[in-house]
C-alpha cells in the first residue's frame, strides 16, 4: 500500500475498530475480517495473520474472563479440547511457512466460507440442549455440566457426547488458525454444538476460554519467523479492543438478525474475493 | 454404561472457583500494563511523527526509547496472558488433586512451547 506512514497506520486502526466491533455484534473474535481485508488491502497475508493472532488474544482474553465468572465456561471440556486445538495449532502454524501467499488465500477464502456456514448454524439452532446421555468417557471425566440461564432465571444442566468427533473437530479447528491467523471461533462454536452436543452459551464461552489458548499456540512460531511487526500490531491491537467495546454496547440497540444477515454476504463476499485473488496469485 | 445426566451428582465446581479468583486480578493488571503500553506507544508516534515500521523489530528496547520494541513488549505480554490461563487451570486442579486435568493442562503447555521453539527452530534453518 502506498499511504504515507501516519495514514497507513490509520487506516489498519479503522479496519481493526470496525473488524472489532462487528465481531463483537456477530459473535466471533474479528479475526475472519480482519484478515481478509488486510490481505484485499495489500498487506502480506503472513503478517497480517500474525498481528490478527494478538488481537485474537486481546478481545478473548476480557470475554473469558468474564464467561468463568459467570460460571458459563465448561473448565474440563475447554482443557481436555485445548490438546487438540494447541496441536492442530503447531500443525498450522508449522505449514504457514510452508504454504504459498497465494495459497494461504485460497484456503482463507474456503476458512471463510466455512465460518459463514457456522455462524448461519449456530444462529439457527438456538433451542434448549438436548437431554441425551452423556457419553461414558465424557461421565468417567466428569464434563457434563450446568450454569444458570440469566434469561429463562434457570439451571441448564447438559450432557457432553462424541468426544472422538469433537476432539477431529478441534484440531481441524486449530490448524485453521494457526495457518490463517484467525480465531476460529465460528469453528469451534458449532463444532462444540453439533459435536458434543452442548448448549450454545456454553460452547461460546467454553470457545472464548480456549480461542486465546489456541493462538498463542501458533504466535511463538508467527513471533520466531518475525511475523509480528509493530507498524500492524499497535493499531490493530487498539483498534479491535475499541471496536469490541463498542460493538458490544451497540448490540443491545442494533437488531441482531440484520447485522447477522449483513456480516454473512460481507463474509461470502470476502471469500469470493480471496478465493479470486488467490486463483490469479 | 451411559449414564443419564439427571441421575448424576453434580460435578465439583471448586477448580472453576479457583480460577475465576486468580483469573481475575491477573486479566486485571496484564489488560492495565498492554493498555499503558500501546497507549504511550501511540501517543510517542503522535508526538515525534515516527510511526513503528511494518519491518520486523528486535524485541528487547535499545538504548534509547524505542516505540516498535514496547508494542512487541506489550504485545509479549497479551500472548503471555492465555498460557497464564492455563497455568492456574492447572494449579487449581492440582490443588482438587484432579491428576488427569493437570496432565491434559500441562499437555497444552507443551504444546504451546514446543510452538515458540519449533519457530526458533525454523528461523536458525
Amino acid at each position: 500500500m502506498s499511504l504515507s506512514p501516519d495514514l497507513q497506520q490509520l487506516v489498519f486502526l479503522g479496519v481493526a475498530v470496525l473488524a472489532g466491533s462487528v465481531g463483537a455484534m456477530v459473535g466471533v473474535g474479528g479475526g475472519v475480517i480482519l484478515v481478509p481485508v488486510l490481505t484485499l488491502l495489500g498487506v502480506d497475508v503472513r503478517l497480517a495473520a500474525g498481528a490478527s493472532l494478538v488481537s485474537v488474544i486481546a478481545t478473548s482474553s476480557g470475554a473469558a474472563s468474564a464467561y468463568v465468572r459467570e460460571r458459563l465456561t465448561n473448565l474440563r471440556v475447554a482443557i481436555f479440547l485445548e490438546m487438540f486445538t494447541t496441536a492442530g495449532a503447531l500443525v498450522g502454524a508449522f505449514l504457514q511457512g510452508r504454504v504459498p501467499a497465494a495459497g494461504l488465500e485460497l484456503l482463507l477464502g474456503g476458512a471463510l466460507l466455512l465460518s459463514g456456514v457456522g455462524i448461519f448454524l449456530r444462529h439457527r439452532k438456538a433451542g434448549p440442549p438436548v437431554q441425551a446421555s452423556s457419553s461414558p468417557t465424557a461421565q468417567r471425566l466428569s464434563m457434563p455440566g450446568s450454569y444458570h440461564d440469566a434469561a429463562t432465571g434457570e439451571l441448564v444442566q447438559y450432557s457432553v457426547r462424541r468426544l472422538p468427533l469433537g476432539s477431529a473437530l478441534m484440531f481441524v479447528a486449530g490448524s485453521a488458525s494457526g495457518l490463517l491467523g484467525i480465531g476460529s471461533g465460528a469453528l469451534k462454536v458449532p463444532a462444540m454444538d453439533l459435536a458434543l452436543g452442548m448448549p450454545m452459551k456454553a460452547s461460546s464461552a467454553t470457545s472464548d476460554f480456549m480461542i486465546g489458548v489456541t493462538a498463542c499456540a501458533s504466535v511463538g512460531a508467527y513471533a520466531a519467523r518475525g511475523q509480528l511487526v509493530p507498524g500492524l500490531i499497535m493499531p490493530v491491537v487498539l483498534g479491535t479492543a475499541v471496536g469490541s467495546f463498542v460493538g458490544t454496547r451497540l448490540l443491545s440497540r442494533l437488531r441482531s438478525e440484520s447485522i447477522r444477515i449483513a456480516f454473512l454476504v460481507v463474509l461470502a463476499a470476502m471469500a469470493i474475493e480471496m478465493i479470486v485473488k488467490g486463483l490469479h496469485g | 454404561m451411559a449414564e443419564r445426566i439427571e441421575d448424576r451428582a453434580p460435578p465439583d465446581r471448586a477448580p472453576e472457583e479457583r480460577l475465576q479468583n486468580l483469573l481475575g486480578w491477573g486479566l486485571r493488571i496484564g489488560t492495565l500494563a498492554v493498555a499503558a503500553g500501546m497507549a504511550v506507544a501511540l501517543v510517542w508516534s503522535l508526538a515525534t511523527g515516527t510511526f513503528p515500521s511494518m519491518q520486523s523489530a528486535p524485541l528487547w528496547p535499545r538504548a534509547s526509547f524505542d516505540p516498535a520494541a514496547l508494542v512487541l513488549l506489550t504485545a509479549l505480554l497479551l500472548v503471555l496472558l492465555p498460557p497464564v490461563r492455563v497455568i492456574l487451570a492447572a494449579v487449581a486442579f492440582a490443588r482438587e488433586r484432579e491428576w488427569l486435568y493437570f496432565t491434559f493442562s500441562a499437555v497444552a503447555l507443551a504444546l504451546i512451547s514446543a510452538s515458540t521453539l519449533l519457530g526458533l527452530w525454523l528461523r536458525k534453518g
